[in-house]
């Protein structure tokens, strides 16, 4: 008996041997790796092929090398200057967003940052090998690293934090991460190190404030404190760069203006949206002046990078939506500007003193320059343009980084969102409206509902996912939505293909990890807020705003009071990223979630949790 | 000669060498491009009878991108993979086909939409060597390469040309992180005999517990329970306690806390044969 009792345990043995998954090839099997990989954006797939994505650059202090950010093949080329092609690809960990040279040219200085992956780093490049020496921990989503003058000093711009990091680069280590005011985006460094000069994208405060704007500040390199804010014209934002001129006297700083005031029922000579460049005096920290890009009749839409060449002869302004780059004779704009009230709304006022030329690739957002010549790149372009921009007649060349790619449906439909073509007369581009597909912050008074008060705008993420769609549900989806938009915002008769492929790309954005969260998991403080935010004792908030997609698809009264528009009933919006959605509710008339949440009519519970409860609930909230 | 005696011995051998002729099973996978850059890894679940029964995926710097939990047909068949995000809410679902009769897969996201463009297959293209395949076409291949004592030890995912893109390796030891705020602990348990021996990073002072448990996942007994220091700590105990308690014949799964949270998966099976001191 015993001796069949112990072969029956031999045979399972055997049989556990045979049938165990401890097979590696079972646990970690080819479909697996290349799934991983594909999701992180490694390995092309049919729906995500490696596109470039140009998106950053910078010169080499010999003038022979630019470096360039290529964001979704997360590698920096290295474009050889005289040889006019791509002499090396470096690896990146994840999506380079910025790159700073070291002032002999030994070592780059990489952001790296993804919404899959947004802990941000910098990378430590030896420009020699493309070996990267070290990974230096920042901020979420960190982007325009700057080089003191002596290279002891980086500072980088987390961009989603609202945050700069101050680097030691001796130590690698990050000494100090301080306030910036909302998403920093683009920083420059004043010639003598003292100051950091950050362009915030998104306007601060609340959007029933109608002199809303977005704000520049100067951030002493010492303290770390800002020292001085300026706040550019009313109903300003998407600041997407800061450039100084070569003495270091004046920085420019593209960015658009919206006409929130005025119903947008017209968009010609800027009703709606207009793009400037602001002009900041650097010894004086103040607004020296701004100045419109566009012309009477047409807009140069969403000016993205500003470049000047060294002899500050020429300033060069990159369109991310129009793929023109305008060129305008610094001197001569200095000296019309001289003693001259604001002319930010003169669209003659660069006229004569300006060129523009065709920029041959789609979205240009990066431009340098070496000597006379401009160098700039297209988001969705794998090519790289030269101009001489002191010549009369303007002859660009373009140079292959790359084989071009088809561009998928997702991918057309992203170009398109950023395409001011889109536009009658080129005036705005989805992405004015909504940057990144989130929302400005502003509120806007729409062209079919003129007679209405002005609405915040919304973010397009989810919006595919959560109908109706617009503050007011009148719309069933977004697929009418988005053909509504390009009829009454941007003035065009809707195109399928490009209506459906912009369909496309909206209902496959994904949410970006919080700040708040801690390594990508929920905070202690919000783990406790999670338990809150589901007890219907003591919230009741999963009534209105339910996971997953934590809106229930319906109208409410936020118990929001809107002088101009007795209708109390809104749509509800999801409150998935709801950290960077600010300010909230349909008017914006709320600046923080706190006061959301204890909106009287909000809630009925909250008012009875504990201080700490209630600071838990708001972390959870804040970090979906 | 008495035959019963011989059987258990011939057992004995076998359970013994088993450990030694099986391979262990994968705990950890890292994740490199080319240039040796390290972009993410996965942390590999099993359960009690040593199933593969989950992974979770974590960027390079240990933070937690997602967790995939399975469904097996009732003939233990994989039929479909689910992803959840940090808040367990469902962000994408893998599904298990087969693509002219070779095995594939299709990824989704939470509302349905496909995420590769169309299904992944691969096939066994000479030793150890797989062709990946998307829209009938060879687009990846994958090399798996096994130490002498049968340990997966790296895949390299190579282009069509067979240009090195990425690579994977892979660990069997325990070794795993555990991404409280305060504190990332990184473990390696040996086993020997009777002896077990841990060494751990602690970032701050913590309460360290190892505890034994039968497969029907009873405590058995806590062969070590202190407070530890932080930094990096080494310590060893005997796994019958300290009053070297004979443990009954069998298989035991030792787990170990750290201020009463398990420390990722760290369950080191072992056997005890006739019992131990």
């Amino acid at each position: 008996m015993k001796k069949y009792l112990i072969v029956t345990i031999i045979t399972l043995l055997s049989f556990e041997q045979i049938f165990s998954s401890d097979d590696p090839v079972d646990i970690a099997p080819p479909s697996l790796i290349f799934e991983l990989l594909a999701l992180n954006g490694d390995l092309e797939t049919m729906q995500k092929p490696k596109y470039l994505s140009p998106s950053a650059m910078a010169v080499s202090p010999d003038k022979s090398i630019i470096y360039i950010c290529e964001q979704t093949a997360k590698q920096v080329d290295l474009y050889s200057v005289s040889a006019n092609k791509v002499t090396a690809s470096f690896k990146m960990p994840n999506e380079p967003t910025g790159v700073a040279v070291s002032s002999d040219g030994s070592y780059i200085y990489v952001t790296c940052a993804s919404e899959r992956w947004p802990n941000g780093m910098v990378c430590v490049v030896k420009s020699s090998t493309g070996a990267i020496e070290k990974r230096i921990p920042v901020g979420h989503m960190a982007r325009s690293p700057v080089l003191g003058s002596d290279d002891k000093m980086l500072f980088v711009c987390n961009w989603l934090e609202n945050t700069l990091s101050f680097i030691d680069v001796a130590s690698g280590i990050e000494i100090k991460r301080v306030p910036a005011i909302k998403e920093p985006y683009s920083t420059a460094l004043s010639t003598d190190d003292k100051f950091l000069l950050v362009a915030n994208m998104i306007p601060d405060g609340i959007a029933t404030d109608t002199t809303m704007a977005c704000k520049v500040c100067f951030v002493n390199t010492s303290t770390g404190k800002i020292d001085k804010t300026i706040k550019l014209p009313n109903g300003s934002h998407s600041t997407m760069n800061v450039c100084l001129s070569p003495d270091g006297k004046f920085a420019f700083i593209p960015h658009l203006i919206g006409r929130v005031n005025l119903p947008a029922t017209t968009l010609e000579q800027g009703w709606v949206h207009s793009n400037n460049l602001a002009i900041i005096d650097m010894e004086n920290q103040l607004l020296y002046n701004d100045i419109e890009l566009d012309d009477s009749q047409y807009g140069y839409a969403n000016p993205w990078n500003v470049a000047c060449t060294d002899d500050s002869k020429w300033l060069c302004v990159a369109h991310g939506g129009y793929d023109i780059v305008t060129i305008i004779d610094l001197p001569a704009m200095l000296k019309k500007l001289e003693g001259k009230a604001d002319v930010s709304h003169e669209f003659t006022f660069i006229k004569d003193i300006k060129k523009t030329v065709t920029s041959q690739v789609l979205s240009p957002r990066s431009i340098v320059t070496i000597g006379s010549n401009a160098y700039f790149t297209g988001y969705f372009s794998h090519s790289i343009i030269v101009v001489d921009v002191s010549a009369t007649d303007l002859k660009p060349a373009k140079y292959n980084l790359a084989p071009e790619k088809t561009l998928t449906s997702e991918r057309k439909g992203e170009s398109y969102f950023y395409d001011a073509d889109l536009c009658v007369g080129n005036w705005q581009s989805c992405h004015s409206c909504h940057p990144f597909t989130r929302p400005d912050g502003l509120n806007w008074i729409l062209s079919d509902s003129y007679l209405n008060s002005p609405k915040n705008a919304k973010s397009m993420l989810l919006t595919f996912q959560t109908p109706p769609t617009n503050w007011a549900c009148k719309r069933d989806n977004a697929f009418e939505s988005v053909r509504s938009g390009i009829k009454l915002e941007l003035k065009i008769e809707p195109n399928a293909e490009k209506s459906t492929a912009i369909d496309t790309f909206l209902m496959r954005l994904k949410p970006v990890p919080s700040p708040q969260l801690v390594k990508g998991k929920l905070s202690e403080s919000a783990r406790k807020g999670k338990e809150i935010y589901y007890n219907k004792q003591k919230a009741d908030c999963i009534y209105c705003h339910p996971a997953p997609l934590f809106t229930h698809l319906k109208k409410a009264n936020a118990g929001v009071i809107d002088n101009g528009d007795p209708t109390l009933d809104w749509d509800t919006p999801s409150i998935i990223e709801s950290w960077r959605t600010g300010p909230y509710n349909h008017i914006g008339s709320h600046e923080t979630i706190e006061e959301v949440i204890l909106q009287t009519g909000h809630s009925n519970n909250v008012h009875k949790l504990s201080k700490e409860e209630f600071d838990n609930l708001v972390q959870y909230v804040l970090s979906l | 000669m008495n035959l019963s005696v011989n059987w258990k011995c011939i057992l004995l051998f076998l359970i013994v060498l088993r450990p030694v002729f099986s391979a262990t099973p994968v705990k950890r996978m890292d994740l490199f491009d080319n240039s040796g850059n390290s972009l993410m890894f996965v942390v590999f679940e099993y359960d009690l009878n040593g199933n593969n029964t989950g992974r979770t995926i974590y960027a390079a710097d240990s933070t937690f991108l997602r967790k995939t939990t399975f469904t097996n047909s009732e003939s233990g068949e994989r039929i479909r993979e689910q992803s959840l995000n940090f808040n367990d809410d469902t962000i994408g679902y893998t599904k298990f086909t087969i693509q002219n009769n070779r095995p594939a897969i299709d990824a989704f996201d939470q509302f349905g939409l496909n995420q590769l463009g169309t299904p992944v297959s691969y096939a066994e293209n000479g030793e150890n060597t797989y062709d990946i395949y998307q829209n009938g076409l060879v687009c990846y291949k994958m090399k798996y390469d096994y130490s002498t004592d049968g340990e997966l030890d790296r895949v390299d995912i190579l282009d069509k040309n067979s240009q090195m893109l990425y690579y994977a390796t892979f660990t069997s030891t325990v070794k795993t992180y555990n991404h409280n705020k305060n504190r990332r602990a990184e473990s390696q348990i040996h086993l020997s005999a009777d002896w077990c021996r841990i060494s751990i990073q602690l970032k701050k002072e913590s309460s360290l517990k190892v505890c034994l448990y039968n497969l029907s996942g009873q405590l058995v007994s806590v062969p070590f329970s202190k407070m530890q220091i932080s930094g990096q700590q080494m310590f060893q105990f005997r796994i019958g306690g300290e009053n070297s308690k004979k443990l009954a014949r069998g298989l035991y799964i030792l787990r170990l806390f750290i201020d009463g949270q398990e420390v990722g998966t760290p369950h080191k099976y072992f056997a005890a044969w006739g019992g131990v001191k």
